[in-house]
């Protein structure tokens, strides 16, 4: 799987490039204003943005201080590197059996509606402490957790910058500041977002057919729609699982088994899906749509019946699904400690990887800075770190996939590859 | 977690108790092998059995500055007999398949792709020629289809039955050489030191300076070191017979080596540094050359 390139940014999003390549034509160009990335983040005005918020948030969002037994963050399962989630169907839960659903990416929350799948919480704000005092997630006490994190010397003056007129650490301050965290995470642009842009050779025939398939025939608009690919509704698919889903939360059955719509962005990396993490491919979840509904009177009245589809719309389907995950170039990793700035966002170093080796052995970079690895041999690789300051696991980069990596504190790095131990790449970063 | 990895355990140590043991001590084979300075070990080189040095690396994608993985470490099974250089490839397989499985039982599935994906890149290859030579049915889809669940991550249940799927498959690769040899100290020692001798070598790697910074190698000797473990208790009562002394000394040095290991996924401060487990190694090479 890809990791995801994420951006962080302040409160404008970074521009698309001025476009290459031949313009669109009107019509296109008409149906692809529904989809045009956001330039500005929303804050809400009851927790308005600053960098001090956003950085404590950061700090709490990967604290174990935040669990009861001390080995869980959020990142445990929201993992940067696997899109802001954690890449497996179901993660375990502390008493060992398994959660009983999928964990959703944390990234462009900052647009949502209603959070978790079921929609039970209403804000990023409220959805924070959720994990926290759940037993199977982390098994903390608000008080517990306010506790360990006066107990921490260094929270003191964090709290103090991120609520200058109230810094006190309390579960409300917490919960806004992992909430302005969440909201600053904001999926990469992507060879769609270019596309949608003015850029006609961003994006392959396959899946500009794809995107007609999406949009007309196969019906998926209806409920993917938007730049994030989300009406924020909810809807049953007919998955075989047993969970009621939001009719359980708003006690109305005929919302039996719907689950909120997720989005499309970055989808390609973020397998297996579903929120149970029922299906594997994508290949998988079209055929799911073409033949694998159940039949069962909650089924959503906006489903649409796609059997006639042919294996070559399947296919170009598939391939524009692939160009919503976003470029090497706008790839830098959300660890990245500053908030990069529209210019900033290219300040990223790229070697190669080829034959076995890294086009380099040794490179220089300045914190802050990303490093992009791209998959130029005909075998896959597996980028990995495990250094004080950063322990970055790529898992499987198949030829043409790209990695980015954060580095955000000066120092000494070893990049190698797990699959071929003799592939070794010094960072030093200043 | 720690009932999976028992379980893991158990069915490695069952298949290498069902290749090994229940077997009659069979007189020595005169199988070779040598040590070599490296290991701070020197000792005459015995004149090769069958004309084959294990020159294990070649041919595969190993060897020095290639994909340097064990299978390239030639050096390590220098010595050995073609057969006995199987045998030991076969042994780095579940080693990978042990430590792989403790991972992604553990929810760290990309920290276990690479352990699913050595023996199918690296080590089947290393394979072949006896398979070939043994008729030995190919088992390659096995691992291929092994290292895909993993790269699909599917639920850790799946992914352990079909080790057991590849640990019958090495069972059954390993019982074209005889059981009287397989069972015999003079044929087997030199693979465990062969082994052993990778431990030593992957262990080295997991460094940069005085800290680890090579997961998958710490894992890697972590693995071998428990196979090589579990081949000399399956051949401790043999042993004992010959030397209960010796015998004895081995097997606490073995377990003083795997405390090198006390977690698989490792800290960066190690516990020993790769010379001591280097001379550590040195000391088991001693306690076995009494015992062939
Ligand atoms: C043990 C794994 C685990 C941990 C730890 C965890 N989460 Fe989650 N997270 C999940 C799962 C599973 C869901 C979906 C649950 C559901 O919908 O019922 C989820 C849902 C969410 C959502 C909703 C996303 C959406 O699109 O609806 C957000 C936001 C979130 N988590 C943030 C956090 C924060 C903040 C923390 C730390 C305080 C955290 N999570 C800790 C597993 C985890
Ligand atoms: C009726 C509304 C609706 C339509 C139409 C629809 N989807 Fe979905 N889609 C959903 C919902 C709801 C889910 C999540 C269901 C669940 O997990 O229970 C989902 C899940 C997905 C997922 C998995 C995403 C993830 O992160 O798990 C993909 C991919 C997807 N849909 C693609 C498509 C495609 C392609 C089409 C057209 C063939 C389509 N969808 C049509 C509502 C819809």
């Amino acid at each position: 799987m890809r990791p995801l390139a994420v951006l962080i940014l302040l409160t404008a999003l970074a521009p698309l490039p001025a476009s290459a390549g031949k313009p669109l034509d009107r019509a296109t160009a008409s149906v692809l204003a529904d989809f045009v990335r956001p330039t500005t983040v929303p804050y809400p005005d009851s927790n308005p943005y600053s960098k001090a918020k956003v950085e404590l948030g950061r700090k709490l969002f990967f604290d174990t201080a935040l669990s009861g037994d001390g080995t869980r963050s959020c990142a445990t399962c929201h993992a940067p590197v696997s899109g802001w989630q954690d890449g497996v169907a179901r993660h375990q839960a502390l008493d060992g059996t398994m959660l009983g659903r999928r964990t959703p990416s944390a990234q462009d929350g900052a647009w949502g509606e209603l959070f978790f799948w079921d929609g039970r919480a209403a804000s990023l704000e409220e959805q924070a402490l959720g994990p926290v005092q759940s037993v199977l997630e982390m098994n903390q006490t608000l008080d517990g957790m306010v506790r360990t994190l006066e107990a921490k010397p260094e929270y003191s003056g964090l709290f103090a910058g991120a609520f200058p007129e109230n810094p006190k650490i309390t579960p409300d301050t917490v919960a806004k500041a992992i909430a302005t965290f969440e909201r600053s995470l904001v999926s990469g642009i992507t060879p769609f977002d270019r596309w949608v842009a003015g850029d006609d050779k961003a994006i392959s025939r396959e899946a500009k057919r794809g995107f007609d398939v999406f949009t007309g025939q196969a019906g998926c608009v209806s409920c993917h729609s938007g730049w994030q690919f989300t009406d924020h509704a909810f809807h049953d698919i007919g998955l075989p699982s047993d969970d009621l889903g939001r009719g359980a939360i708003i006690k109305v059955p005929e919302l039996n088994h719907a689950f909120k719509t997720p989005t499309l962005r970055n989808v390609a990396d973020r397998a297996p899906y579903m929120h149970d993490g029922s299906i594997d491919t994508l290949e998988g979840v079209v055929e799911h749509y073409r033949s694998g509904i159940v039949q069962r009177p909650t089924l959503s009245p906006d489903l649409p019946r796609i059997d006639a589809l042919s294996d070559r719309d399947i296919k170009d389907l598939v391939a524009f699904l692939h160009s919503l995950s976003p470029d090497p170039a706008t790839a830098a990793d959300s660890l990245t400690a500053s908030a990069p700035s529209a210019t900033d966002a290219s300040d990223t170093l790229t070697i190669v990887q080829k034959n076995k080796q890294f086009s380099e052995r040794h490179v220089h970079i300045s914190a802050g800075q990303a490093l992009t690895i791209e998959n130029h041999d005909t075998r896959a690789h597996n980028i990995q770190v495990f250094s004080e300051n950063l322990e970055f696991n790529s898992g499987y980069q198949e030829p043409g996939e790209h990695v980015s990596l954060p580095f955000t504190q000066a120092g000494t790095y070893h990049v190698f590859c797990g699959i071929h131990p003799k592939m070794k790449l010094q960072v030093d970063v200043k | 977690m720690a009932g999976s990895k028992v379980k893991i355990w158990v069915g490695l140590g069952a298949y290498v108790l069902a290749s090994g043991a229940g077997t009659a001590l069979a007189q020595t084979s005169d199988a070779d092998y040598s040590l070599h300075g490296k290991h701070g070990v020197q000792m005459a080189q015995a004149a090769t059995h069958g004309g084959h040095g294990g020159e294990g690396g070649e041919g595969g994608e190993g060897g020095e500055g290639g994909e340097g993985g064990e299978a390239g470490e030639s050096q390590a099974l220098a010595g050995l007999s073609k057969e006995q250089a199987y045998l030991a490839n076969i042994s780095m397989i579940r080693g990978h398949l042990n430590v792989g499985n403790e991972l992604y039982a553990a929810g760290k599935t990309n920290d276990a792709l690479p352990h699913f994906l050595h023996p199918v890149e690296e080590l089947y290859g290393e394979l072949k020629e006896v398979m070939d030579e043994k008729k030995v049915p190919a088992f390659k889809s096995d691992l291929d289809k092994l290292s895909g669940m993993v790269k699909r991550k599917v639920p850790a249940q799946q992914v352990q039955e079909q080790t057991e799927v590849v640990l019958t498959r090495l069972t059954e690769a390993t019982s074209v050489i005889p059981a009287n040899t397989l069972s015999d100290p003079a044929f087997a020692l030199p693979v465990v030191v062969g082994v052993l001798r990778t431990v030593t070598d992957e262990y080295t790697e997991a460094f940069e300076g005085d800290t680890i910074a090579n997961p998958v190698e710490y894992q890697d000797s972590l693995g071998f070191a428990r196979v090589a473990n579990a081949m000399v208790e399956l051949m401790t009562p043999a042993l004992t017979t010959k030397d209960a002394d010796a015998a004895n000394q081995l097997r606490e040095q073995m377990n003083t080596l795997l405390t090198t290991w006390p977690a698989v996924t490792p800290a960066k401060k190690a516990v020993r540094s790769a010379s001591e487990v280097s001379a550590l190694v040195s000391r088991i090479e001693f306690a076995t050359a009494r015992l062939r």
